[in-house]
Order: structure tokens, then C-alpha cells, then sequence
């Protein structure tokens, strides 16, 4: 029952991440927003800047073994967004929940 | 106080050799002006856009805020100091990539502020015919051997910037550098022909030893002496492989030269 309840919460819940540029200004803009659907990542957005992160994936920053994250890779790959965007000119926000 | 004559140095030896020493005119605006509004740029790690007062911005990466990357040596509270040396080595490399970087205080926190490129494009901006062009692979080829030089656990496509025409390349994020992680490097030129400017800068760099021993002892306040010491080890194996060579075997360089 609890698994249950947990399964349904997860899939009401959808995980996604937003990852900013930013302005001269100092403001920052969205160009893209990643969210997981049926265990992989489906980015909206920037075109060229989305192509970019299907084709060349990220890097996986929880070892040192400089292995490659691709949409196919879920939750692993947002997650590990926030480590590959962190320069201040493109920032990935932590896992939001809406 | 030694005379030119005496030490054997040319006036404008030693005129060159008291600028290397100096902080230049924008290190000291970055440092010195105050603050005029911060933004908080979000994501992990501290990051803020800072406006100065009279002019100027930068990316302020405070120390307190520096958090742990698993599976590297690299220890947070070291990222900012890795930051200024990595700025350090370019400059005196000559090699313009990394935008002026200091240390400094802002609201209480000390941090590395690193000069805002502004209308910066990434990578995925530049077109592919653009991309394919001399000048923008000799900033490439630059980069890669930059990164060689500070042993850079870190870069991809969002660490590096190029300016609005999409031909000058900025090497930025650098905190994962020097110390004994796995490299991360963006292109690879491995056994390709250096471009004659790259040489040459790396030919300016291995004389007078002076300007290197400058080099040294400002790295020293900054990195463990051992990483000092491999740094130099790698650049003057580079410089050993393009005098003798013309190019570069990528493994032919190691943590230690």
C-alpha cells in the first residue's frame, strides 16, 4: 500500500530542472527546462543550445570515471545537470517538483 | 639596490619583470571598487554577478559557499585560490584566455571575482562554418594546451566562453585545476602541428628565468608547493615537445611533466 502511494505521488510530482543564462545585466534568462517523463529526460527550450545536450550529453560528476550522461539516463541526468552549469553564465537550478 | 649594470639586465628587462610582479590597472579596479548590487546567480556552489561601483562587473565565487565534487582530490575552500592561479599562469603565459581574476572581500565573504565577458556566446551558439575557422581553432588549440598546463579536471562546453563575433575564446571555471584529478579537456589536437603563435608564446615564457621564478612564488601563496612544481614540470615538458617536435603527444604529458 505504501509502495503504492509512493508510485502515484512520484508520477504526480514531475521532477524538472531549469537552467539559466545569464544577461549583462545580471539578470538571467530560461533557455531550457529538462523534466523527466517515463525515466528519461525530455529538455525544452533553446534549440540549438537542446540539440547540443542530446548529442554531446554531460559529464557525470558522482565519480571520476568522466563518463557521459544522455537523456536516455533519467534521473541521473538531471541530477547532474547542476554540476555541468554551475559557471554563473549558464546555471542548472537544483531538481524542482511541481 | 642593484644596478641594471651590475645584475646584467637590460632597463627594459627590468622594467618588464616589475610589471609581472605588479597587479595591473584592472586587477586593482576588480579589487579595490566597491561593490554596487550582487545578484545571486543560483545553482551549486556560490555564484554572484557583481556590479561595481564606477564601472565593472564580475562573477564572484565566495569560499564559504564552495562544495564538494565526489570522486576528485580537488578540496573545497581551495577552489578560488585554483581560480587567481589559473589566471596567473595565463598572464604570464601570454596566453589572454583567462579573464582578470582576483581575491577579494565582498559582504564579508572572501571569494575570487573574476571580470564579466559581456554578450558572451557558448559554444552551441557559434555556427559550424564559423566554428571551422583558423583563428577560433587556434584559440582552441591554446585552450587545450592551457588546460594541459593547469592539469584542468573540468572543462566542457559551459567553462569556456567566446566573445560576440564567436573568435575569442575565454577559458573560465577553473577552480578544478592543478592537483592530481583526471583531466577533463574540451577539443583534442593531439599530434597536430602548434600554431607558430602558440610557440612562440611558450618559447617567451621559458626566458628570462626571472619572469618564471615571479610566477612561482605567487603560485606558492596560493597552491601546495608540489603543485607548483608539476605545473612547471608540465610546461616545460611542453615546451621541450614543441621545440623538439612541433606538436604535441598527449601521452606524453602526465600530472608531473
Amino acid at each position: 500500500m505504501i509502495k503504492l502511494v509512493l508510485m502515484v505521488k512520484q508520477n504526480l510530482f514531475m521532477k524538472y530542472v531549469e537552467i539559466y543564462k545569464l544577461g549583462n545585466n545580471g539578470n538571467q534568462e530560461i533557455i531550457a527546462t529538462c523534466s523527466l517523463a517515463n525515466g528519461q529526460v525530455i529538455c525544452r527550450g533553446d534549440r540549438d543550445f537542446v540539440q547540443y545536450l542530446e548529442r554531446e550529453g554531460i559529464f557525470d560528476y558522482s565519480d571520476s570515471s568522466h563518463k557521459k550522461l544522455f537523456f536516455k539516463d533519467g534521473l541521473k541526468f538531471l541530477e547532474q545537470l547542476k554540476f555541468n552549469f554551475k559557471s554563473g553564465y549558464l546555471n542548472a537550478s537544483d531538481i524542482k517538483e511541481e | 639596490m642593484e644596478s641594471s649594470e651590475k645584475s646584467g639586465k637590460s632597463e627594459e628587462l627590468i622594467k618588464q619583470l616589475e610589471l609581472f610582479r605588479r597587479e595591473t590597472d584592472k586587477e586593482k579596479e576588480l579589487k579595490e571598487r566597491k561593490k554596487d548590487y550582487s545578484r545571486d546567480l543560483g545553482g551549486y556552489g556560490g555564484v554572484f554577478f557583481v556590479k561595481l561601483k564606477d564601472d565593472g562587473e564580475g562573477i564572484f565565487k565566495p569560499k564559504n559557499k564552495e562544495r564538494e565534487f565526489l570522486g576528485r582530490r580537488v578540496e573545497p575552500g581551495t577552489y578560488y585560490k585554483r581560480e587567481r592561479a589559473a589566471y596567473l599562469v595565463d598572464r604570464f603565459l601570454g596566453f589572454n584566455l583567462v579573464p582578470p581574476t582576483v581575491i577579494r572581500e565582498i559582504d564579508g565573504e572572501i571569494g575570487s571575482f573574476q571580470e564579466f565577458i559581456p554578450e558572451a556566446k557558448m559554444w552551441h551558439e557559434i555556427r559550424q562554418k564559423d566554428r571551422d575557422k583558423e583563428s577560433l581553432k587556434t584559440e582552441m588549440f591554446k585552450l587545450w594546451i592551457f588546460d594541459f598546463i593547469i592539469w584542468n579536471s573540468d572543462r566542457h562546453e559551459s567553462n569556456f566562453l567566446l566573445d560576440k563575433n564567436g573568435k575569442k575564446a575565454y577559458a573560465i571555471d577553473n577552480g578544478l585545476s592543478f592537483t592530481a584529478d583526471p583531466l577533463i579537456l574540451w577539443k583534442n589536437f593531439d599530434g597536430e602541428p602548434v600554431p607558430i603563435e602558440i610557440q612562440e608564446k611558450i618559447k617567451q615564457f621559458s626566458s628570462p628565468e626571472d619572469k618564471k621564478s615571479i610566477l612561482k612564488d605567487l603560485l606558492k601563496e596560493l597552491l601546495p608547493e608540489e603543485e607548483v612544481t608539476a605545473c612547471f614540470k608540465r610546461i616545460e615538458k611542453i615546451a621541450k615537445l614543441i621545440e623538439k617536435e612541433g606538436l604535441i603527444n598527449d601521452d606524453k604529458i602526465s600530472f608531473n611533466g
